[in-house]
């Protein structure tokens, strides 16, 4: 007598029911856990690291020198992408309805899901900090934009600032969009990638950070004729008796009486600082000098980095 | 140092009453099996003098010998002297010398009925020589009449007269006269030889067989003793005389072995030392630390080869400076020693031993038993336990799977059932495979790296090819020597079954034209031995040709080092030891030549029944393993430290009155002394004996309290208790007694016993030295009720027998009696469900044959189950289940199960049954003796080492005439089966007879068949039956090989491709390889190096072959330009010969081949995946082109040949006209066409996950060699080439032609290779060896379309170590390309870019050391 549970009938009909379709092979394998490492490793191949520069831009054309060029990720794109990484080992087959295939059909989705989640994620700091929420990675809509120019290679450290619909610096509650890779191509190119996770409508290419600097705003050496001239728009301000500052508006102040006379490119600090407050006090409309400490002096003094903001008017 | 082993002692009463009403009766109790005083001798005999006239079947008749009044005791001897070993090279078995002198103490105390009371007990010792020989029996004298000691006999011819051929053995001297220097070594069995001409010693097995030690009418007087009463006149007449009495008796015994040389522990000492010093020596070589101790090896030691356990203090020893051992203590002398205490007598209670109800006094017990069969112990244990459960929803389907769980559950993979894989068809095979029992294969020669010490040789050798033919060749001399061994054995076995029927017929002079002889006399004389041939010349000379080896083990390893014979070169022995040179000669020095077992042939079990009944007291007289506590003489309790309310003592055994002593003669005085003191210092019959010795104030009390701490059965007759249980139907529990019988016990030194009534005393059992074992349960014995017996059962049942009568409905035959050779196709179906033959309707012949039989009954049925639960307990101890487990295991453990396999049942189907061995001889006609018989038992002990008796020539007889010779020899085991009716027979010979609770509707005993012995569902005239499918009744295997890829003609004998017998074959079998692409659906062909050849592919609805890509050298794609013309190829031949193949076929082929190929995949999944590498995933899944031989043979390359002789056209008398002197002509003509019948094969198992097969092609000769290809996973209705096997598809014949074929595999799984009749053999590539050339596989991904820029191609390729990447596009050349380590950086000027074709290849970097140069030239 054969039992039926040795039967190899039966055992040959599971096996092939159990592959006839992704729902039975999904429920066969029940949670599917795709390894960390591995997942880690997708989730750089989904930034697009590793892809060749030349299937990116076919045409050189199409990215040209001293241009910007913002887009969007076709999500069919980054799934055959993916297909392609996940093709190792397996038969291939033009079977649309093979186990083979309905194997990849269970196996991808969640793959994907999970290779997003564990793309890389630049760290930011600050109020308006990106934090990336079971929300976000589900998203699938990744935009970015490629730049190719001089100040790539002469501006080492550009920064990147990206900003949704609604939520620009403008408007009332900022929030920062993950940026999933941002990368100088080749350490000496001249062609920025930058991807976003999420639709960008605000993008704010500026300096590096590290650029902040002391600064005036308008210098012109002394010549035969005329003696040197400079300017200062000072960011006028009041100190309450608690010692809060309060700014108020900018004058310019004309400071070039303040270098010094053997060596005028040579600013002297505290013949500025004088100069500066005096000028406080004019503005302010008080017979007041508040003297300028070394603090006030970085406050007056200090000037930010460069920046351009490119904006979606499309966007709706 | 003594070693005190634990003996088990029984002792069965038998009142007068019971020697007159019940020990004689016939069907009550059975007598002694073997009677060599029955043999016929002399000229007034007329009969012959074979085996069957001393055999005395156990039920036939009255025993010739009944149990005399008196105690009987019988001592079952250690399961060390009981374990034989086999000789490697003649196959004989020996066994250990048995202890041959028992002192035996008897300590008596009788009831004063005046008194009230037990008196003091008297002592008397006797000395019981096991191998005394006599020519008359023993006699003693009491009441002045002369009675008769019986003794057994055996065959020695009797020197007094050179003629009566036997003698009796054993008997019993009074201690007191002993005297062992007067013994005269003439009076002893050493002194005489065997049929072989060995010296003969006493062994657990006598002359009789396995049943001799531990049946007491067989071995009475050797391993027994007979107390009569006869020295103490007051007990021996009440009890002659039926007058009432009252008495307590305890028996101590000691058995040793006279001669020192022959005891097992004599050389102990020096093994342990040569074995540690070796370790020792080891260590130092390899300059690791001694991490094991003399008291490990010893510990190693004895319990490998004894099973004996001793303490720590069994060894001591101090060490040299060198760490080896300076000197050592350890046991070297063996006395066996047990007890049996209190044996109870009341004459009122007499007969002890009738069953009751039975009429009169006698009669047989009886038992209303279950009863299961099976395949095996744990398929018909599994079996009973279900047919106790309740059907649970789901009903008999559900009830099934139970019962394959508790087989897995039974075979330790309960817990990978749960697992993923293929667990359920793993158990189907284990289950269908222990249906089978190995019988030796032989040798088998293996090359292997030489050991390092410490390491493990490495047999993982892929040898050099001219290499692993030298080693081919030795193996297939190997293999013809052991063939023709086999062969001359069974030759041996028939010539002396013919010479019986001979010697029977001279004797017996039956006249012509009596009905009792088919063949003259002297034409079967003349059959055996004529002037220059004749059987007995064909035997020999078969002997001759074969030769002898002497194999020589490494006595520490037990490796074999070498081989020798003294045969000519000629025999095959002698061309095994020049084949042996050869390949040692050639072997570079740092391997080694290594035999190993061949596989196993196997032989179907006989059907094992399970049966469980109240009465069926398990018998586990040695314990349940062959593992034992042994002690020490200085272990021995000694005496006995008391604390009690009134005061302490300590009483040492020596101060005891009236304790008795070992006779002054005795070799181990001091240590048998000691062993008496002890059994008086734990014998309540000696409680007021150590009261009085110890001057307590309250004797009587103390006594009783003493009693209570000894523990022990107790006096049953006497109540209240005293200390002891008493009714004597409660289980004995109380004292150190029932400590050590409680199950688990773990002994400890110098135990205390507690007890508190009648009054409070703490007893210490101890010794001077303070280092007291108690004794093991085994050797220390009460009388245990019977309850299910009877109120008043106080004598042991100890099953020890079962004899059997079966009733087969055999399986057809055709009517000449032969087996049709489509008899397994038209009758059975092995269909693609199952891995065992199932039955078609009316495949039996309705005549039913009986069958009888009787077997030494196994006494451990729930062993496996029990061990298996603790083990899963232990290893899941949070599993769910454990609870339910535990309470399971309990009850389990209580049952009353015995088990039995029906062992001969299936000898007889081939018309041969056991018969006593007894030499070849004629001892009844005057002389001159009978030319015939004196050359037949010269030829028997004419070669030396070689002698026909080593290996049971002479253990079989015919089963000539009557029913089952009539039409119904049957080596092809099949039919129904009914169990008509058993029976058992104990130690003692008490019979028992079994029923069930209601017979089958044909009168036989209701039996539950396991699953795999269950007649077909729907049959429901068969349903109370057992199916036994079929069955080859000779020793096969399945001869499943590789074949090598390639051979050479460097070394003559191989002229082409060899078969690899190796597990590990010696060359790598793949021919070459298939990668498959179901994309493209092309198949690309490699060589076996894994260089590309081609690839066959669709194109516009036709079957095209391509060219390798980059070969520009063939650009017209000719396929006879790559591989070379048919018949000549250029690439491995059979790679050739299966491209020509497919080359040769249509588009549907192709696409068939490759749906299969597809359908397959799904059904595979190696168990060793992990063990790929990383280009083998890379590429998909490789298939191997492998080529394999199938066969089935059988031991010797023959079948058992039929033995009827009822009329002349029966097997004897055909082969004694047609003069078929040889046994393997004889056997051609004469097994019933059973070398004729198809068996069918199933290769691969498709829905084994852990199958390799893919498809297999059928290999004929000649240059077209293949038609179709098969595979399972072909298209249902397969039209093109490509198709299902059918059950008819690979059929083999037993020893028939090999069959050849070319398979596609999946290397990283086994193939299995199902029979149905054979367990499932399975073949694997190594995976050595498919590796390696899986990671040479050239691989050439095609890849389509890529961007080309104009600076040239850009592909993200990966660094491969050890491999290059090359592009080639189509019709072009190979370029190398860089891999790129940040292909996503620009470098501009790449526009415009092109779309391009063409395959990526991976190159295997050239070898620095070997650099074969790349074909088409391409850059590496």
């Amino acid at each position: 007598m054969t039992l039926s549970m040795f039967s190899r009938e039966q055992r040959r009909q599971r096996i092939e029911a159990m592959f006839a379709s992704p729902a039975s092979i999904a429920d066969a394998l029940g949670d599917i856990q795709v390894p960390a490492d591995i997942a880690a490793w997708l989730g750089r191949l989904l930034t697009l690291a590793g892809v060749p520069f030349e299937y990116l831009v076919p045409d050189e054309g199409m990215l040209p020198p001293e241009s910007i060029r913002f887009f969007r990720l076709d999500d069919n794109w980054v799934r055959a992408l993916l297909d392609g990484a996940f093709s190792l080992g397996r038969d291939l087959t033009a079977e649309a309805s093979g186990a083979s295939a309905n194997l990849d059909r269970v196996l991808l989705g969640p793959a994907i899901a999970q290779a997003r989640a564990a793309a890389p994620l630049r760290p930011r700091a600050g109020v308006a900090a990106p934090t990336t929420t079971a929300a976000d990675s589900a998203g699938t809509v990744w935009t970015g934009f490629l730049l190719r120019s001089r100040v790539v290679s002469d501006y080492p450290g550009l920064g990147v600032n990206v900003y949704p619909l609604g939520h620009t610096p403008d408007d009332k509650d900022p929030v920062l969009m993950p940026v999933r890779r941002l990368d100088r191509l080749g350490q000496t190119g001249d062609t920025l990638f930058c991807l976003v996770h999420g639709d960008a409508y605000r993008v704010d290419v500026h300096e590096a950070p590290e650029l902040l600097h002391y600064g005036i705003d308008d210098y012109t050496p002394a010549t035969s004729t005329a003696a040197l001239t400079a300017d200062k728009e000072l960011h006028t301000f009041t100190r309450a008796a608690d010692g809060t500052i309060t700014l108020e508006q900018v004058v310019d102040v004309p400071i070039g009486s303040c270098f010094r006379a053997r060596s005028p490119r040579v600013l002297s600090l505290t013949t500025a600082a004088g100069a500066l407050a005096q000028a406080n006090a004019k503005a302010n409309n008080t017979a007041k000098v508040e003297p300028i400490d070394s603090a006030l002096m970085g406050l007056v003094m200090t000037e930010g980095v460069g920046m351009v903001s490119f904006i979606n008017r499309d966007a709706s | 140092m003594k070693a005190i082993v634990p003996l088990n002692i029984a002792a069965l009463r038998v009142s007068s009453t019971d020697s007159t009403n019940v020990t004689p009766v016939r069907g009550t109790f059975a007598g002694r099996t073997a009677a060599f005083d029955l043999l016929p001798h002399g000229s007034q005999a007329t009969q012959a003098n074979t085996g069957d006239t001393i055999w005395l079947p156990l039920a036939a008749d009255s025993p010739s010998i009944a149990l005399e009044t008196g105690v009987h005791l019988h001592w079952e001897l250690p399961d060390y002297f009981k374990t034989g070993v086999q000789d490697q090279d003649s196959g004989a078995i020996a066994f250990p010398h048995a202890p041959t002198r028992w002192l035996v103490v008897r300590s008596l105390s009788t009831y004063d009925s005046s008194g009230g009371g037990y008196g003091a007990p008297r002592h008397a010792s006797w000395i019981v020589e096991s191998d005394y020989l006599a020519s008359a029996q023993q006699t003693f004298q009491v009441n002045g009449q002369t009675k008769v000691r019986p003794a057994i006999t055996v065959p020695i011819t009797n020197p007094a007269d050179g003629t009566t051929p036997y003698m009796y053995m054993g008997r019993v001297v009074d201690a007191g006269a002993w005297d062992p220097s007067t013994e005269d070594p003439q009076d002893y069995l050493p002194h005489y030889t065997g049929t072989d001409g060995a010296q003969l010693y006493l062994t657990s097995i006598g002359f009789v067989g396995a049943s001799f030690s531990g049946y007491y009418p067989d071995c009475r007087s050797v391993f027994g003793f007979w107390d009569t009463f006869a020295d103490v006149t007051d007990v021996y007449n009440a009890i002659a005389g039926n007058n009432p009495i009252r008495f307590r008796v305890s028996y101590s015994v000691i058995g040793w072995l006279p001669d020192a040389s022959t005891d097992p522990l004599g050389t102990l000492a020096a093994v342990v030392t040569s074995q540690y010093d070796t370790y020792v020596g080891l260590c130092a070589q390899q300059k690791v630390k001694v991490a094991s101790t003399p008291a490990d090896v010893f510990a190693r030691i004895t319990s490998d080869q004894f099973g004996w356990q001793f303490s720590n203090d069994a060894i001591s020893c101090t060490l040299a400076a060198d760490n080896t051992i300076a000197s050592l203590q350890v046991p070297d002398t063996t006395l066996c020693f047990g007890v049996i205490q209190e044996v109870a007598w009341d004459q009122q209670d007499a007969p002890f031993l009738a069953a009751p109800g039975a009429p009169g006094t006698s009669g047989p017990w009886t038992d209303q038993v279950q009863i299961a069969v099976g395949n095996t112990t744990v398929e018909a244990v599994s079996a009973l336990v279900k047919s106790q459960l309740n059907a649970p929803g789901g009903g008999e389907e559900v009830l099934a799977s139970y019962e394959v769980l508790l087989d897995a559950l039974q075979l330790g993979q309960l817990r990978d059932l749960e697992g993923q894989g293929n667990s359920l068809i793993t158990l189907e095979e284990a289950l269908h495979a222990k249906a089978f029992s190995g019988v030796d294969g032989g040798h088998q020669w293996t090359i292997q790296t030489k050991a390092v010490p410490g390491t493990q040789a490495s047999v993982q050798l892929t040898l050099p090819l001219t290499l692993a033919e030298q080693l081919d060749l030795l193996n297939n001399a190997q293999l013809a020597y052991e063939q023709a061994r086999d062969r001359i054995e069974v030759a041996r076995q028939q010539l002396f079954m013919d010479w019986v029927i001979y010697i029977k017929q001279l004797l017996r002079k039956p006249q012509p034209p009596s009905t009792e002889i088919v063949v003259d006399t002297n034409t079967l004389g003349g059959f055996l031995v004529a002037s220059n041939t004749g059987e007995l010349a064909a035997v020999t000379a078969a002997g001759d040709a074969a030769g002898l080896l002497q194999y020589q083990p490494d006595p520490a390893t037990g490796r074999i080092t070498g081989i020798s014979t003294t045969s000519a070169a000629t025999t095959l022995a002698g061309q095994v030891v020049s084949a042996y040179q050869a390949v040692a000669a050639a072997l570079p020095d740092d391997w080694e030549l290594d035999a190993v077992p061949a596989p196993s042939f196997w032989l179907p079990t006989d059907p094992v029944l399970v049966l469980e009944g109240d009465r069926l007291e398990p018998v586990r007289r040695n314990g349940p393993t062959r593992a034992i506590a042994v002690r020490t003489d200085g272990e021995l309790i000694g005496s006995l430290d008391i604390a009690g309310s009134p005061g302490s003592w300590t009483v040492p055994a020596s101060v005891l009155a009236g304790l008795p002593a070992p006779p002054a003669s005795l070799p181990s005085y001091a240590a048998a002394a000691a062993a008496l003191g002890e059994s008086a210092l734990l014998d309540p019959l000696y409680a007021a004996a150590i009261a009085a010795a110890a001057g307590a104030p309250n004797p009587t009390v103390f006594a009783a309290a003493l009693t209570a701490a000894q523990g022990g059965q107790g006096p049953p007759d006497q109540a209240p208790a005293q200390g002891g249980q008493s009714p004597p139907d409660q289980a004995v529990s109380a004292g150190l007694y029932g400590v050590v019988h409680a199950p688990g016990y773990q002994r400890t030194a110098n135990p205390v016993q507690s007890v508190q009534q009648p009054e409070q005393l703490a007893v210490t059992f101890t010794n001077a030295a303070k280092t007291a074992l108690p004794p093991a349960a085994v050797g220390w014995n009460a009388q245990v009720a019977l309850p299910e017996f009877g109120p008043k059962r106080l004598d042991p049942y100890l099953p020890v027998w079962l004899t059997w009568q079966l009733r087969l409905d055999p399986l057809a035959r055709g009517a000449d009696g032969t087996y049709p050779a489509g008899t397994l196709e038209d009758r059975f179906s092995l269909d693609a469900d199952a891995i065992d033959l199932a039955y078609k309707p009316n495949f039996t012949t309705g005549t039913l044959v009986d069958y009888t039989g009787a077997v030494v009954l196994s006494k451990k049925p729930f062993v496996s189950l029990l061990q298996q639960i603790d083990q899963y307990t232990t290893e899941f101890p949070h599993d769910e289940a454990d609870d339910e487990l535990a309470q399971a295991r309990t009850d389990l453990a209580g049952r009353k199960v015995l088990s039995q396999a029906l062992d001969t049942f299936n000898l007889a189907q081939t018309l041969r049954t056991t018969i006593p061995q007894l030499a070849v001889a004629d001892l009844v006609k005057p002389k001159p003796l009978d030319p015939i018989t004196n050359r037949i038992a010269g030829a028997a002990n004419a070669t030396p080492k070689d002698s026909w008796y080593d290996t049971g020539f002479n253990s079989l007889t015919a089963i000539s005439t009557g029913l089952q010779a009539q039409g119904n020899y049957g080596p092809l085991r099949s039919g129904l089966l009914e169990v008509r009716e058993l029976t058992i027979v104990d130690v003692f010979g008490q019979v028992m007879d079994l029923t069930t609770a209601a017979p089958t509707s044909t009168g036989a005993l209701k039996v539950t068949p396991a699953a795999s012995l269950s007649p077909a569902a729907g049959d429901t005239a068969n349903a109370e039956k057992v199916y036994l499918p079929p069955r080859a009744l000779a020793p096969a295997r399945v001869d499943a090989y590789w074949l090598s890829a390639t051979h050479n003609d460097d070394f003559p004998g191989i002229t082409s491709d060899f078969v690899e017998v190796n597990a590990h074959p010696a060359t790598s079998p793949v021919c070459g390889w298939i990668v498959p692409n179901h994309l493209d659906v092309t198949l690309a062909f490699y060589d076996a190096g894994g260089s590309p050849i081609g690839s066959f592919g669709l194109e516009h609805g036709a079957s095209k072959y391509r060219t390798r890509a980059g070969n520009t050298a063939n650009s017209a794609d000719s396929l006879a330009l790559d591989i070379g013309a048919l018949g000549h190829p250029l690439v491995n031949a059979h790679v050739a010969q299966l491209m020509w193949f497919i080359s040769g076929r249509s588009a549907g082929f192709l696409t068939d081949l490759m749906f299969t190929i597809q359908q397959s995949d799904q059904f595979i999944n190696p168990a060793s995946f992990a063990q790929d590498v990383s280009l083998s995933v890379l590429i998909g899944r490789p298939l191997a082109i492998v080529r394999m031989v199938q066969s089935i043979s059988t031991a010797g390359a023959v079948l058992p040949a039929s033995q009827a002789n009822n009329t002349k056209a029966d097997a004897l008398y055909q082969a004694v006209t047609e003069k078929w002197f040889d046994y393997a002509e004889r056997q051609s003509h004469t097994c019933a066409g059973l070398d004729q019948v198809r068996i069918p094969v199933r290769l691969g198992d498709l829905t084994d996950i852990d199958d390799g097969m893919v498809a297999f092609l059928p290999q004929a000769d000649g240059p077209n060699p293949y038609q179709t290809v098969y595979s399972a996973a072909a298209p249902k209705n397969g039209a093109n080439g490509v198709v299902r096997p059918g059950p008819d598809t690979v059929e083999l014949t037993l020893n028939g032609p090999p069959l050849t074929f070319t398979a596609l595999v999946d290397p990283r799984a086994p193939v299995h290779v199902t029979t149905g009749v054979l367990p499932t053999a399975t073949m694997q590539i190594p995976a050595d060896q498919y590796l390696r050339a899986m990671q040479q596989l050239a691989v050439t991904f095609v890849t389509r379309p890529v961007l080309s820029g104009q600076l040239g191609l850009r592909l993200p390729l990966p660094t491969e170590t050890g491999f290059s990447w090359s592009w080639v596009a189509a019709g072009g050349a190979f370029t190398s390309l860089a891999p790129q380590s940040a292909p996503d950086v620009p470098a501009y000027g790449y526009s415009p870019q092109r779309l391009v074709e063409g395959w990526l290849d991976l190159i295997p970097n050239p070898n620095p050391n070997s650099s074969p140069a790349p074909p088409d030239g391409r850059q590496m």
